[in-house]
């Protein structure tokens, strides 16, 4: 197989903390250099996303005599499918989309905030978030940070105490309050844009 | 179990380390914040205006500048819908009159730039192996960081100010 080992930087002493995705399971310590499809194949639902991305351009480093390496769409297929999404994966996967959306997030927010310079402004600043498209995408927000926080607090707490032995039930219990923080926290904000509406 | 780590001890591993400490204090911290903006910009609490409360700053606000009737004309400012709880400027102002609600936001904004741009730093790092490369997306992201920093720290104390 053609894939370097990335060299953890940090002492034991820090846990696994250098490679985040390390500590959730999924094995990203293979950095494929020119990975052969079966390589391709090896990993897990990240993977998807790079299939996907480059599916058309697989064979564009192709070296004279070597073979078509693009697979049938059928191939391409089945293979994204067969992919098996276990907790670690997804925890790491969930934890770093979250993280970056919500910097994406922060940045809009601090520039938007600038109209706090004028009263006028500002009023209609908040009115262009003010419709259920918004209001839905901040139960989203809250979604995120909920996650985020919690996954967070659970890294933490397995890198102190646990270690990964019970990463699983970990993970579910981080599940189950994002939904319910998600809920106590959404409906209040739903509840005059999609629920109100609906009341006799 | 022995392992070799590459870079052990090096000013590279320390930095490593402090960035790996940042993320929990400055995670740790956010926990705290982000409940209280939570709790604070999109709870129906006093810290909103009611329907009713936001009624009346608009009536104010027009009677003050024909712009505010205009804007409420064209549809730019609503009124808030039964039972919704509305951010408003008079209420951020009487907020941040006290100053330690100007200093809990600074906070928060830097905690959440500091965490932010280092996790984003990380995430690039993990992508980028060019050591050139991933020194000048470092140097850039620092950039961004400390614009943001300085937009957000200006807004913050600006409000009620002049
Ligand atoms: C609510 C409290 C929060 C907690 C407890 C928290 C916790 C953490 C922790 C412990 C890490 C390190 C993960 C690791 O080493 O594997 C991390 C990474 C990260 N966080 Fe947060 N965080 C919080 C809020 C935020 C916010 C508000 C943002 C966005 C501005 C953010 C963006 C990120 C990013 C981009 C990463 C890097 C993700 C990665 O390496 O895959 N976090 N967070």
């Amino acid at each position: 197989m053609s894939y370097r080992k990335v060299t953890p930087v940090l002492p034991p002493i820090y846990g696994d903390a250098c490679s985040s995705a390390w500590r959730h399971g999924f094995v990203m310590d293979r950095v494929f250099t020119s990975a052969s499809l079966r390589d391709r194949y090896a990993m897990g639902i990240w993977m998807v996303f790079i299939h996907v991305l480059t599916y058309r351009g697989m064979n564009q480093n192709k070296l004279p005599g070597q073979s078509d390496t693009t697979p049938s769409f059928r191939t391409f297929l089945s293979t994204v499918f067969s992919y098996r999404v276990r907790s670690g994966m997804a925890a790491w996967i969930l934890h770093r989309v979250t993280g970056l959306s919500l910097v994406l997030y922060l940045a809009i927010h601090i520039m938007g905030l600038r109209s706090l310079g004028n009263p006028l402004a500002f009023e209609a600043y908040i009115t262009g978030y003010r419709n259920p498209l918004f209001k839905f995408a901040e139960v989203m927000l809250l979604g995120s940070v909920a996650f985020h926080a919690f996954n967070g607090l659970r890294i933490f707490a397995q890198d102190m105490y646990f270690r990964s032995e019970r990463q699983k039930p970990l993970f579910y219990a981080v599940l189950a309050l994002t939904i319910i923080v998600t809920i106590i926290g959404g409906l209040p904000i739903i509840f005059p844009y999609f629920i109100t509406p609906l009341l006799p | 179990m022995s392992q070799h780590y590459e870079n052990e001890g090096s000013a590279a591993s320390r930095s490593k380390a402090f960035v790996w400490l940042m993320q929990r204090v400055t995670g740790v911290g956010l926990v705290l914040f982000l409940v209280l903006h939570f709790w604070v910009q999109h709870m129906p609490t006093g810290f909103l205006a009611t329907a009713g409360e936001y009624s009346e700053i608009l009536k104010t606000l027009s009677e003050a500048s024909p712009e505010v009737v205009d804007a409420i004309a064209d549809g730019k400012i609503k009124e808030a819908l039964p039972g919704e709880h509305v951010i408003t400027y008079s209420k951020v102002l009487e907020r941040l009159r006290t100053p330690l609600w100007r200093i809990i936001d600074i906070l928060l904004l830097l905690f959440a730039l500091l965490h932010g741009m280092l996790g984003l730093m990380n995430v690039l790092g993990d992508y980028m192996k060019r050591v050139r490369l991933r020194k000048a997306v470092v140097f850039c992201c620092w950039a961004v960081t400390l614009f943001l920093a300085g937009q957000g720290i200006v807004v913050i104390m600006a409000v009620g100010m002049k």
